[in-house]
């Protein structure tokens, strides 16, 4: 139980620290350009990235 | 080779006594896990905005809903190979017909949204072919692999850096094995019309279902009650949800490439000549943080809903025990994992489940080709002594 635990935890912080030093190497973000919530209503975004996209 | 701990039967035993033993706990840190959740929505919203907490909340309900039931791609699979009990099965033609009586006709009457449509290649054969063989040896898919490496299963653990590495490799390979042949991609709303399109994929689900039933040895291998038919019907609504919001259909692996990618350029890789991590759409993705992608986003909402959801039901950090050659078959079968669901334009989510939503015919060949290989790979499970 304390093995599961110490996997989880390790998980974790790993995870949170990728974020973490993804977001300070990243270009900063503009949050006075971000998307509308939701996509339906809006114009087209091309790009945005999915596993089924073809490779043009 | 010794039977590993880590299947989802043994796991149970021993998260039953873990939820007979420390309820008190369980419920302090379920606490502590919704107050983070929501912590971390409100984090993901004021960093980058609200369409992605609002996709970031999707993901969470994505991990819940998968861990609440143990809703297994690859075990509703396998529980058919072997006990030919369809239930697991059944369940995924639920969500998939459910998600697509609404997808297929707000993506014919709503161009800003897009289907999960992909070339018919040799690649996409090959690929789901080995992606269905993998998924029973590494006991997860796509969705599995993530959300039990979130519970903290070691085995999960083992794999996914693995499905990272491939996933990045595969897309900058894609352009090579496409040379191999490719025929264009086939979206049958768009052939048939949404109307047709839809009879035919509904017949198609049904009959195929009413075949598995007909056969049917069992059904309680894995399931007993209505649950895995509500948690399919709650994934159809969040995948609608998400096509709405992200304005494409639920995919994971992209996301899970974009990493290993952005972890290669930490080290010095230059990807700019990279016919697929080159293109500007990927450059400007690797330049921005990964909290701004849409299938990130989920991906990390899915494994924090995951989380939740398992502690909340006492199968949180299951035990695992495996042997040398497990743990090393677990890092191979990872990289074969993400390398292969790349070649097939999606995992059992990208192209399974959102690409026959959709209405993409590259769904179907991939759905064939990866049962195929699945029915190679419970024997390959057995082979590695990897029970359940």
């Amino acid at each position: 139980m304390r093995r599961a635990l110490a996997f989880a935890l390790a998980f974790w912080a790993a995870l949170v620290g990728f974020i973490a030093i993804d977001w300070q190497r990243s270009a900063a973000h503009n949050r006075f350009d971000e998307p509308p919530p939701w996509q339906l209503g809006q114009d087209k975004v091309e790009g945005s990235g999915h596993c089924a996209e073809p490779l043009k | 080779m010794q039977a590993m701990a880590s299947n989802p039967d043994a796991a149970h035993t021993a998260d039953r006594a873990d939820r007979n033993s420390e309820p008190a706990g369980r419920h302090a840190a379920n606490a502590a896990l919704i107050v983070g959740a929501v912590a971390a929505t409100l984090v993901v919203i004021w960093l980058v905005g609200l369409r992605q907490g609002a996709l970031f909340v999707i993901g969470i309900g994505f991990g819940a809903v998968l861990a609440a039931v143990s809703f297994g791609f690859t075990t509703g699979w396998r529980i058919w190979i072997r006990d030919r009990d369809p239930t697991g099965i059944l369940a995924q033609f639920v969500a998939i017909g459910l998600a697509m009586l609404v997808s297929i006709p707000l993506i014919a009457a709503r161009p800003e949204l897009s289907g999960a449509i992909a070339p018919l290649s040799v690649s996409l054969v090959i690929g789901a072919f080995v992606f269905g063989a993998a998924m029973q040896v590494a006991d997860g898919c796509g969705s599995g692999t993530l959300y039990k490496a979130g519970l903290g299963n070691a085995f999960s653990l083992a794999v996914l850096p693995g499905f990272i590495a491939g996933s990045f490799v595969g897309a900058a390979h894609l352009d090579r094995w496409l040379a191999l042949g490719s025929l264009p991609p086939v979206s049958l709303p768009e052939h048939l019309g949404a109307g047709p399109a839809l009879a035919l994929q509904t017949a198609a689900l049904g009959g195929i279902a009413w075949w598995l039933w007909r056969r049917r040895r069992r059904t309680d291998a894995r399931w007993q009650g209505r649950a895995i038919y509500i948690a399919a019907v709650v994934m159809a609504v969040l995948a609608v949800l998400n096509l709405i919001v992200a304005g494409q259909p639920w995919g994971i692996v992209y996301g899970l490439g974009l990493w290993g990618a952005k972890v290669a350029t930490w080290f010095g890789a230059d990807l700019t000549a990279n016919a697929y991590w080159g293109r500007a759409a990927q450059q400007a993705h690797l330049q921005a943080s990964l909290l701004t992608d849409v299938t990130s986003i989920t991906n990390l909402g899915l494994l924090l809903g995951a989380l939740i959801a398992a502690n909340a039901r006492g199968t949180a950090r299951p035990r695992t025990r495996a042997t040398g050659p497990q743990w090393l078959a677990a890092v191979v079968t990872g990289f074969a994992l993400g390398y292969s669901a790349r070649l097939a334009f999606g995992c059992n989510v990208g192209a399974y489940f959102s690409g026959i939503s959709t209405g993409s015919l590259h769904g179907w060949v991939w759905f064939a080709a990866a049962f195929a290989g699945s029915m190679l790979g419970v024997r390959l499970r057995d082979r590695l002594g990897l029970k359940s």
